[in-house]
């Protein structure tokens, strides 16, 4: 079943700039992007910085005010509820977010982080929630007493298990993790990815995974979207998209990380040059002038984002040129 | 055979806090040979900054202390060296890179002020000449636009900036290169391009390069040699086809094994149970003997050697000396 649905999702911000402040251009962060998550599917979105894949997480559930397009969440159209319902819809959906260390409130007490979410919902008694709080210590391995500490007592893959257990505590449907395990160390980021799947399974969560990391990504996900200067260019199930990626850039993209074995023979693709400013995009494909294959049509014309053969979703003139 | 041209032998720094000692480097060997590339590997904390600091003369006394060791650069000692002959060598001999490049240029001066004041520093040479030499060594990081040297860091993007550093740094052909993490804030398709030009370098110039970073992978790519820090302590020393094929220590092991990626999605990762010691609570034998799987008795009591376990091959593991057994059998 379909739980989230994402439509032609954009969201610019403005620039302002000049001597009085005047508005004098646009970022499109997020540029026509759309796609599907299953329930209980972990979609992974990998790209470099600036490419829009954090916005497009958060304008998705509405932490950012979209600019257009529409979002279908389990059935309700999150665009057009008022802020009451949206409100009361966001029990469903939850954030986990990179920096450990700036996401917890520094002067409250775990157990107070943890309850306050159900406080705010509305959910159980004041008791009820005092055994939840530590049912949920529980379920991310932490131990009773350290509902007691304070955020700067922890160490950072304990902190991010708060935060995990944060975003649990409403017992939502989807979460939406941005670079969940960016500011760990390999050997605590794998205690961490453990703890996401292990989770996942238990409560049937939906997860929608940020990161810039591909190994963590392709470990963790089921399907993953690459972003590119705020669109999507290509999505495909996770197994597909390594090994055989469509488009160029995703293809320099994956041959350019280390991969951790020195005898591993491969061709390297060193782009050139650096992703244009977002702020004037170039025409057509966005990413014509890094790419060696481009030729005329790419500068004019934007590719169409569609289906090449069994789901592989993909932007790029090359899909018709080669039939 | 192969010369060594930086030797550490026994290195210990040790910060002096309020809440004790932190004994941050405790008896790093580490030699780099001409040449060579040599990886430095570790997770934060493990030491290995503080490593690279102190072989440049940079980390601030007090509360940082050299209690013990050398560092033979060419045969000088600079942990004993007066400090104006080490300004003379840090810049021109030893240079080092860093992770953000923008919180090491400065943000007043251009590109062209940065790169002239590194070489008119060491060496007396004509502005015009200076800025025709900065010219080309930009062209050599692949930075060959019009004006740069009249640009300033903020009008640069990452990558740009991290050229420019490297730039600055290999302007006087320095002997040696330290590079603490400098692809570490950057994008993967730069990072490529970034660890291409400094093989490039290495071959052009000849020019050493200590190589400090967390990603295993960078590692296999660049490195000839790898050093493996953890809690302050070298635990593994070896050329790079062994550290993927037969790592010796159990800590190595695991961080080999807790990479993601390389296998089914189904599958768990491993993970190294624990976490890394607080620095001022070291246990008393093996500092990794509470997070190892092969824990034993005598790992709790003695702090195991750096011992052979092939040729060129060193680990930090009593595992390697028939286990139980008493001193000497390895």
């Amino acid at each position: 079943m379909v739980l989230l649905d994402v439509r032609n999702l954009q969201k610019s911000f403005p620039v302002y700039g000049g001597m009085f402040g005047k508005k004098t251009g646009e970022v499109r962060a997020v540029d026509d992007v759309s796609f599907t998550v299953e329930e209980g599917e972990v979609l992974g979105f990998v790209g470099e910085s600036g490419c829009g894949k954090s916005t497009t997480g958060r304008t998705m559930i509405r932490l950012y005010e979209p600019t257009g397009g529409e979002v279908i969440f389990d059935g309700k159209n999150l665009f057009q509820l008022s802020a009451g319902e949206m409100r009361k819809t966001r029990r469903d959906l939850q954030m986990v977010f990179q920096d450990p260390f700036a996401s917890l409130n520094p002067r409250q007490k775990i157990a107070n982080i943890l309850e306050e979410p159900l406080i705010v919902h509305g959910i159980g008694t004041a008791k009820e929630r005092k055994e939840q709080v530590q049912e949920l210590l529980h379920v991310v391995g932490l131990n009773p007493f350290h509902g007691e500490r304070y955020p700067h007592q922890f160490s950072g893959g304990q902190r991010q298990r708060i935060g995990i257990a944060r975003a649990l505590s409403t017992r939502p449907k989807l979460i939406v993790a941005d670079e969940p395990v960016s500011a760990l160390d390999v050997s605590i980021q794998s205690q961490v990815l453990n703890l996401m799947m292990d989770l996942q399974e238990q409560f049937s969560l939906t997860y929608i995974f940020i990161s810039h990391d591909l190994s963590v990504v392709k470990h963790i996900s089921h399907r993953v979207g690459v972003m590119y200067l705020g669109r999507m260019i290509e999505l495909s199930p996770r197994d597909e998209l390594y090994s055989k990626p469509l488009h160029p850039y995703t293809r320099a993209l994956l041959s350019a990380v280390p991969v951790p074995d020195p005898e591993a023979k491969r061709k390297r693709m060193i782009l050139k040059g650096d992703v244009p400013s977002p702020e004037k995009p170039p025409a057509g494909c966005a990413f014509h002038p890094r790419c060696p294959h481009v030729f005329e049509r790419c500068r004019e014309e934007r590719p169409v984002f569609e289906d090449a053969g069994g789901g592989h979703m993909v932007a790029c003139h090359l899909m018709e040129k080669g039939g | 055979m192969a010369q060594p041209m930086l030797e550490i032998q026994q290195l210990k720094l040790h910060f002096f806090t309020d809440q004790g000692v932190v004994k941050a480097v405790d008896g790093v060997d580490l030699t780099i040979n001409k040449g060579e590339i040599v990886g430095l590997v570790g997770e934060s904390g493990c030491g290995k900054s503080v490593t690279s600091l102190s072989i440049m003369g940079l980390v601030p006394q007090p509360p940082g202390k050299i209690v013990n060791g050398s560092i033979l650069f060419e045969g000088k000692d600079l942990v004993r060296i007066p400090s104006r002959k080490m300004r003379y060598i840090r810049g021109k001999e030893i240079a080092m890179i860093f992770q953000e490049p923008m919180t090491s240029l400065n943000p007043l001066f251009t590109i062209g002020n940065q790169l002239t004041e590194a070489i008119r520093t060491h060496e007396t040479c004509s502005r015009r000449e200076a800025e025709q030499r900065s010219l080309e060594m930009l062209k050599k990081v692949g930075i060959s636009r019009e004006g740069i040297l009249r640009e300033y860091p903020h009008q640069l993007s990452g990558g740009m900036r991290q050229r420019v550093m490297i730039a600055m740094a290999m302007i006087l052909k320095p002997r040696l290169l330290i590079a603490d993490e400098p692809t570490t804030a950057l994008d993967v398709t730069i990072q490529a391009q970034i660890l291409d030009l400094m093989r490039l370098l290495n071959k052009e110039f000849g020019t050493s390069i200590l190589m400090i970073t967390h990603d295993l992978g960078i590692i296999a790519e660049l490195c000839d040699r790898v050093f493996v820090m953890y809690a302050g302590q070298v635990v593994e020393e070896t050329d790079r086809y062994s550290l993927y094929k037969s790592p010796g220590h159990p800590y190595t092991q695991g961080l080999l094994r807790s990479i993601p990626g390389m296998e089914e999605r189904q599958k768990r990762l491993y993970a190294i149970p624990g976490q890394v010691v607080p620095p001022h609570n070291m246990p008393a034998g093996c500092r990794f003997a509470p997070r190892c799987q092969d824990v034993m008795e005598r790992c709790k009591k003695e702090v195991p050697p750096l011992s052979p376990v092939a040729e060129g091959h060193l680990s930090r593991c009593f595992l390697h000396q028939g286990g139980e057994q008493e001193h000497g059998t390895a």
